[in-house]
């Protein structure tokens, strides 16, 4: 009996051992549980959520661009879009590649076929990540209804393929304004040109149309609209299995723009004319026609900066990049074009100013005291300074002029005497004042326009000197700031650099006697309620030029259209109805070692009540008054409704 | 007599009122039922009708087929379970130490069948034979009938603890690992192995046989490694329980289902509003991942409740291996227990990452017939252990 019970108690003994063993296990279980379930859920529950949630974008139509008086400069059409479901004709491998399946490579061909696209085309087109891969990608724009027709009829040669209605960029007048308005492109494949904001695109879904330039990019945020969106519950398959919520979105507002269509139009077609007719003019110094690849032309309101019209030449049209250029096209066209299209002549090219800067000079002798409105200033052929001879335009010695005749006749030899001067009292410790004068009037940097990418010109002095020398001493072998770089200066060469925008600006600035004026693009925008939000004008400063010498600066201008026979653009405005609409203007020619001379022409008008400043820059085209002038002859007579001449090579005028 | 019955602790009368009960002598079965255990069993089973109807209601919507089509044929095993339970409690279960030779064949029989052409294959593994319009899984079959086998295999009296035991233990034993490790099913293979073990260390072998085999079944899984006798799916899993955070697609199916467990929280998304198990992230949630519709739609506080049902029966079936009035029903009740315990652990932890992913279904909850009739086949022993410890 005592053993039996032994015998009992041992097999009890090793029951509660197994016991003990099965207790452990469910102990290991709980406290698992209770790690993940308790102390983990949070970070699980995310996990989940992103797993059965996708979130499909609804994109909202963006806003229209109109000019000062409700024209259309950009609209958005419907473009027929086909699209093809991926999950229908290929698998996607762990590495998310797509694959097609036998019946996917079927259906591809057959659509091959019926749009005369290339498979392989297609197939690059199924891989694109700007669309989410629920969404079915598209892979032609601008398929006809009767592809789209057949496409119905025929469901069962192309399953998984489908079409939609896309809103499309469109350019109703072409490449008109093309660089003032800027493109577009898709968000993120398709990154801004110009300034880029970290936060600029952060709620921005795949796919978006985004603007890259221009008017597009700078007012981005209410051409954009709000997109809005579906949420899907998907299955681990990636079926739909239901819907979550929806969010309409709002279409962007319109934009309107400065720009008057019908001005851009003629500055445009006046620009061009005008650089065809300077290609048919023979150089004797370079011994052929001038080149001329390229100008710029600004016309602009003095009274508020807001810009009227802004041409550059050579352009391109738009349309292109709304409906997606493949980037062979991209380098083709314009990465590896000579003549670099889609640079913005008006703000982000920078020349010499040439003798348009003698305003700029003459304001500052007259302000800084040793330069009498009244006096009298020596105008011979050539002078000679520091054992150096600076020669003028004209051959012949004009005697003593007034500090106006200066200006009619673009005198240098004037300007080269008040260079020496602002070198001397320089060298006497009273600072750069020429240089601090062409920074009031908005040189050297930006002028604040709202498109990106404009440049900030450049007004050198000693430090620049100085840092280019350290950085560069090949180039700069000097590093103390010589006579000769503020005598040159004077007349608006050497190392001055200025984009018509700027000289648009500053010439603003004299018209409107001394308010510079920030130019803009944006006149008001309009929301769906037509709410409007309007722009108002910005004041940079008030230009530190006193009143007499304003007056006589104004006084020289407005002879040099007028005065025979010496004022620099009497040739080009022969003819011109003076007694309707006064003109002050100033003609400039800048040299660039090695190339034919840049043509400029600055003005503004009426003369005594101004309304319009016109600048135009003619690269490699000739002297001012030979080839500039009379482009901007043309667009003064159309933006004052006077009869129109034709543009022709007028004398040769610096 | 009356004595003896109020120390045996039944109530005779109740108001002077005899009742039916004491018609039947003291001693009777009749008047031993575990009824807790039943219950719990029939509880487990109820919870998992409800997590099979859950995980297979919306791919059978998003199919167009009947809602409920898992649901009632599951319904349908539960009810032929009630018959094989009740036929278990008949007879007195020592008749099986004499019949175990003739079971332990059969099972062995029916195992081979599978193998053979007549095997069924479903995902890549010959785990069924169809008799008529029923497909049974005989590796489920075999875990029972190798509890009685070994259970059988040593006298209650007298010599016990000899080696050679011990070596028949292992070669029964490994006579069905080595089919069913065929088939593959590497899952049912090691609760075969857990459960001989359980048994061999009721039944008294000594603790040097016990080490011995432990260090041999060390040695045996690193051959099966070193030889690669793994199939290529299970190597996948093992290297997925190892780095559970990598890409391959056996973790990703860790990973959904950790996470259908873990995202239920304390109280868990509500009884059919898991995402994780509405929108078929984790594969085979009806079957052996069911644990995740349970971790994630009741939560912490459900997967409590359900893994508290089975301590309970655990508990139940070593309780009654201790009241057992022989040894060969102590063997047979701590085989029984070890099964539960072992199907609970590596089930559940295969679905929360404490054990590599094998394919085997939770008992009583998981969806399939062979599963829960086996199940309850075991709940019936139990309780005919129960029911004549006294006779």
């Amino acid at each position: 009996m005592k053993a039996m019970n032994q015998g009992a108690d041992k097999v009890h003994l090793r029951i509660a051992v197994l016991g003990m063993v099965f207790l452990s296990l469910v102990v290991a279980l709980v406290l698992r549980l209770w790690f993940l379930q308790v102390l983990s859920v949070d970070s699980f529950r995310k996990l989940a959520d992103q797993n059965y949630v996708r979130v499909v974008p609804k994109l909202a139509a963006r806003g229209r661009i109109l000019d000062r008086n409700g024209q259309v400069l950009v609209d958005n059409r419907q473009s027929l879009v086909v699209t093809v479901d991926r999950g229908a004709v290929s698998t996607t491998d762990a590495k998310k590649k797509l694959h097609l399946t036998p019946k996917g490579t079927v259906t591809l061909n057959n659509l091959s076929q019926l749009l005369g696209v290339p498979v392989a085309t297609l197939l690059d087109k199924l891989q694109t990540t700007q669309v989410g891969p629920l969404t079915p990608a598209p892979v032609a724009t601008d398929v006809t209804k009767d592809q789209v027709v057949y496409l119905e009829e025929h469901q069962d040669l192309f399953p998984g393929v489908s079409y939609v209605q896309e809103p499309l960029r469109d350019y109703p007048n072409g490449s008109l304004a093309a660089h003032a308005l800027g493109t577009v492109g898709i968000y993120p494949v398709a990154t801004t040109s110009g300034a880029s904001d970290a936060n600029r695109y952060k709620a921005y879904s795949p796919g978006t149309v985004i603007g890259r330039g221009g008017i597009e990019y700078a007012y981005e945020k209410y051409l954009h609209g709000t997109d809005g969106f579906t949420k899907y519950q998907v299955d681990a398959s990636g079926n739909v299995r239901g819907i979550l919520g929806t969010q309409e979105p709002t279409p962007g507002d319109d934009v309107v723009t400065t720009i008057d269509k019908n001005i851009q139009t003629l500055a445009e077609a006046s620009l061009a004319d005008g650089l065809a007719k300077a290609r048919t003019i023979y150089d004797k110094v370079s011994n052929k026609d001038y080149v001329a690849p390229a100008g710029g032309v600004v016309v602009m309101d003095p009274n508020n900066g807001q810009v009227i019209a802004m041409a550059s030449s050579p352009t391109y049209d738009p349309t292109q990049f709304a409906v997606g250029i493949t980037s062979a096209q991209y380098a083709a066209e314009f990465q590896n074009n000579p003549a670099q299209p889609l640079i913005d002549r008006v703000t982000q090219a920078q020349y010499p100013p040439g003798s348009t800067f003698k305003v700029v000079t003459a304001a500052a002798a007259m302000t800084e005291g040793f330069a009498n409105p009244n006096g009298g200033f020596a105008c011979p052929s050539q002078v000679r300074l520091y054992d150096q001879t600076f020669n003028n335009w004209q051959t012949f010695d004009s005697g003593t002029i007034s500090l106006q005749q200066a200006l009619i006749q673009s005198c240098d030899t004037v300007f080269y005497n008040f260079g020496q001067t602002f070198w001397q009292r320089f060298r006497a410790g009273q600072g750069e004042q020429l240089q601090a004068f062409a920074r009031d009037f908005g040189l050297g940097s930006t002028t604040g326009l709202e498109i990106p990418g404009e440049q900030s010109g450049r007004v050198p002095d000693d430090a620049w000197l100085q840092s280019q020398h350290k950085a560069n001493p090949k180039a700069f072998p000097y590093n103390i700031w010589l006579p000769g770089y503020t005598i040159q200066m004077a007349i608006g060469q050497g190392d001055l650099l200025v984009t018509p925008l700027q000289l648009a600006a500053a010439y603003g600035a004299i018209a409107n006697n001394g308010t510079l004026y920030q130019p803009q693009l944006g006149m008001k925008v309009l929301d769906v309620s037509q709410t409007v939000t309007s722009v108002t004008p910005k004041v940079t400063r008030q230009v530190p030029v006193n009143p007499q010498a304003m007056s006589v600066i104004q006084e020289g201008l407005r002879s040099v259209a007028v005065q025979q026979p010496l004022g620099t653009a009497v040739g080009a405005f022969i003819g011109f109805p003076f007694d309707k609409v006064s003109v002050a203007a100033k003609t400039g020619t800048a040299d660039i070692n090695g190339k034919q001379p840049y043509a400029w022409f600055a003005s503004y008008a009426p003369a005594d009540h101004p309304q319009y400043v016109v600048v135009v820059m003619l690269e490699q085209a000739g002297h001012g008054g030979e080839t500039a002038a009379p482009i901007a002859r043309r667009i003064l007579e159309g933006l004052f409704n006077l009869p129109a001449t034709k543009i022709a090579p007028a004398a040769r005028t610096d | 007599m009356a004595k003896q019955d109020v120390y045996l602790g039944r109530i005779e009368t109740i108001g002077g009122h005899q009742l039916l009960s004491g018609w039947l002598s003291a001693k009777h079965p009749l008047r031993h039922m575990d009824l807790p255990l039943f219950t719990a069993a029939l509880a487990t089973a109820a919870l998992g009708c409800i997590a099979i109807y859950s995980a297979t209601r919306p791919s059978l919507l998003a199919l167009g087929r009947d809602p409920n089509f898992y649901l009632k044929r599951q319904l349908a095993f539960l009810a032929l379970a009630m018959v094989v339970f009740v036929i278990s409690l008949l007879f007195d279960y020592r008749q099986l130490r004499g019949l175990a030779p003739l079971i332990y064949l059969a099972g062995i029989g029916l195992l081979v069948l599978v193998l053979s052409p007549i095997g069924h294959t479903t995902l890549g593994a010959q785990r069924w034979i169809t008799v008529g319009i029923l497909q049974i899984q005989p590796s489920e079959i075999m875990k029972l009938v190798l509890i009685v086998a070994l259970s059988a295999l040593w006298a209650d009296k007298g010599a016990n603890t000899g080696l050679g035991r011990v070596v028949l233990a292992v070669a029964l034993a490994a006579v069905p690992a080595a089919l069913i490790y065929l088939q593959p099913d590497l899952g049912t293979v090691l609760v075969l192995v857990f459960l001989a073990f359980s048994i061999v260390v009721v039944a008294g072998a000594r603790l040097r046989w016990i080490g011995l085999l432990v260090a041999l079944s060390a040695g045996v899984f690193v051959l099966v490694l070193h030889l690669g006798l793994l199939h290529d799916y299970q190597i996948k899993r093992l290297t997925a329980f190892l780095d559970q955070s990598s890409k391959s697609t056996a973790a990703y199916n860790l990973q959904q289902s950790r996470t259908a467990v873990a995202s239920g929280g304390l109280t868990g998304k509500g009884l059919f509003r898991g995402t994780q198990t509405n929108l078929d992230y984790v594969p085979e949630n009806h079957t052996d991942f069911i644990f995740t519709v349970v971790g994630e739609e009741t939560g912490f506080a459900g997967s409590l409740l359900l893994i508290g049902l089975f301590s309970f029966l655990i508990w139940r079936a070593l309780r009654i291996a201790m009241m057992s009035k022989d040894q060969f029903g102590a063997r047979l009740a701590a085989g029984v227990g070890a099964m539960l315990a072992f199907q609970l652990f590596i089930n559940v932890g295969m679905t929360i990452g404490i054990v590599p992913v094998v394919g085997i279904p939770l008992p009583f909850v998981s969806y399939g017939g062979s599963s829960l009739l086996t199940s309850f086949c075991a709940v019936g022993i139990l309780m005919n252990i129960h029911m004549r410890r006294f006779i």
